[in-house]
């Protein structure tokens, strides 16, 4: 079994060489960064399973780190435990109140913090693993062809790949993308994939014939996005989709989601999956209704809720949001609990999915 | 005065909670894990706990020296205890002192010009006056640190000299003050105690202790004290 990896950031040299010897005898791997800066570059490049961390750090605390790790779609999922001498209720209920997993406070019992990193190590295997499970039924069910690939492996496929490529996994396994297209056409977009992967760029879309099923060249459009870190290079989320259908409106509305499922490496709920299914089932003949919602949905938001929630569909950060609408980061997150009450949302990308559904929104 | 006292007893709650709390965690943690493994460490392991241990200790001894020595001196009850020494001893007894973290580095350099190595004062407040100031010149610098001595008609001058972080201007008037830390380097460890003391000692030895320093530039500090047979 793999060890979990765990990131201490703490100033006190002495103090983290010696977590680091509790948690290696305990069969972790451990990794110091002595200052908030460097636990937060740490926080990218380690890719930890849990982060330790102290609070009572200069010129960057603790709570600094962690505001800024929860930012970003990579980071704000590790779990988080703060280890401080302060006692004071006062600090511990601020910390919990930041959303920070649990709290330690010098001098510790090592079992006490052994047990709190187990039980969050465990908990957060549980939420990734329910996203993976639903992610995945809801990536089933797309017509278009989805792979993650690294520029040259195929790592994962949905079925639509496989129905469009008539290639079993078996056999997608021996190939490479490149494999997939003929050299003239690999050529076309080689540089591009390749600074999508260096984390150069963007997404970007391509037209491409691909020898589908039936032996034939078929013209597809090929999305290609970064997605997540692993071991240093970024995987590619690759997206075909058949060029006649294209343009059409649900198929361009089902990419988003895919999107921002992947950056925002959120699990979706198994009812929201069961209403996505619905959506995307009925096709066309669910117009009227979205019509219906849209105007109810229309009405009850607010003008600055509706402008947060389009800032939102585009991705953009609380911070940059604030900033563009001249509010504060508070103001923001007070509209954005909002939108999820009115939506019956658990979190701001169920809001977002809602509101590219029922059409809320032009991106 | 009175703003200066409120700071003061904030400093020293933060310090005393800091100081203490981090050296009883490593102490605690790691003789858990002595405990929990019988002892049953590999030898590199369990020399670097055992070594991780010792230093703790020591750190909070060192402290609340550090807070008794200060304690006295403020009750005016500091003596100096003034014997023949030699210099040259004295400042091999500082530079070989593996518990201070300029310990044995190469960063140290050393220029002594002595008339006569044989001094009457008292050793150890000098020691003392002259440990601190190189280990707040090695900290807050990372280039190296001249210690300049000389001896000449019974006075004995020393220069510690840095290109480190410097003082900013507006705290000068601050620094002696116990628990006191700058802000351009607060992110560094330490107690805010090394210079408190430093005063104290060379007051006692009735000398003169000089600072010039520029932001970002270095620092150097200038101590003269006189024989006590002049």
């Amino acid at each position: 079994m793999n060890s979990k990896k765990i990131l201490i950031i703490e100033d006190d040299l002495a103090l983290s060489k010696t977590l680091k010897n509790v948690l290696k005898l305990n069969n972790y791997e451990a990794n110091i960064a002595s200052t908030g800066a460097e636990g937060i570059q740490k926080a990218y490049e380690y890719c930890p399973d849990l982060i330790l961390c102290d609070i009572n750090m200069k010129p960057i605390d603790g709570y600094q780190v962690y505001n800024i790790l929860k930012d970003s779609a990579l980071t704000s999922r590790i779990p988080f435990i703060f280890i401080t001498g302060r006692s004071e209720l006062n600090d511990i209920r601020f910390g919990l109140e930041l959303g920070v997993d649990d709290y330690i406070v010098k001098p510790f019992e090592n079992e006490e913090l052994l047990k709190s990193i187990k039980v969050r190590i465990e908990k957060y295997e549980k939420l990734v693993n329910i996203g993976k499970n639903d992610y995945n039924t809801l990536l089933n069910l797309s017509p278009n062809g989805v792979f993650v690939f690294d520029g040259e492996t195929i790592y994962e496929t949905n079925k639509a790949f496989h129905d469009l490529t008539g290639l079993s996994e078996t056999e997608v396994k021996k190939i490479t993308f490149k494999d997939l297209i003929t050299n003239k056409q690999y050529e076309k977009i080689e540089g591009r994939i390749m600074k999508c992967s260096n984390g150069l760029s963007g997404n970007f879309s391509e037209e491409i014939q691909i020898k589908t099923a039936n032996g034939n060249f078929e013209k597809f459009v090929l999305h290609v996005s970064p997605s997540q870190k692993y071991n240093g290079f970024t995987l590619l989320i690759g997206l075909l989709s058949p060029k006649e259908q294209a343009g059409e409106p649900t198929q361009m509305e089902y990419q988003k989601i895919v999107n921002i499922l992947e950056e925002e490496k959120i699990h979706v709920s198994g009812h929201l999956a069961n209403k996505l299914h619905e959506a995307f089932e009925n096709g066309n003949g669910t117009s009227h209704s979205i019509t219906t919602t849209t105007l109810v949905a229309k009405s009850v938001f607010s003008k600055r809720e509706q402008e947060v929630l389009t800032l939102s569909c585009k991705g953009l950060p609380i911070k940059i949001i604030a900033d563009q609408l001249s509010i504060s980061d508070r103001t923001v997150e007070k509209h954005r609990a909002s939108l999820m009450e009115k939506t019956g949302a658990k979190n701001i990308v169920e809001v977002i999915i809602y509101a590219l559904k029922n059409d809320l929104v032009e991106i | 005065m009175e703003q200066s006292d409120s700071y003061n007893v904030k400093q020293i709650i933060s310090s005393l909670s800091h100081e203490l709390r981090t050296p009883l965690t490593i102490l605690s943690s790691n003789l858990q894990l002595l405990k929990d493994h019988q002892f049953k460490l590999e030898d590199e392991l369990r020399k670097e706990t055992f070594q991780l241990c010792e230093e703790a200790l020591h750190s909070v001894t060192q402290f609340l020296d550090d807070i008794h020595f200060l304690n006295i001196a403020n009750k005016g009850e500091l003596r100096k205890k003034s014997k023949k020494f030699s210099i040259d001893h004295m400042i091999n007894h500082i530079l070989n002192d593996h518990h201070t973290k300029f310990y044995h580095s190469p960063r140290i350099k050393t220029e002594i010009h002595l008339e006569d190595d044989s001094f009457l004062s008292d050793e150890l407040l000098l020691s003392k006056a002259i440990t601190n100031l190189l280990d707040n010149a090695y900290k807050f610098s990372g280039k190296e640190v001249w210690l300049k001595l000389t001896n000449a008609n019974k006075c004995l001058t020393i220069e510690i000299e840095d290109q480190g972080a410097g003082i900013p201007a507006r705290e000068m008037d601050l620094i002696f003050m116990p628990f006191y830390r700058c802000d351009n380097v607060k992110m560094l460890s330490g107690s805010g105690l090394g210079l408190s003391i430093t005063q104290q000692a060379i007051n006692c030895l009735n000398g003169e202790i000089k600072i010039e320093s520029t932001l970002t530039k270095g620092t150097k500090v200038k101590l003269k004290i006189l024989s006590d047979e002049f």
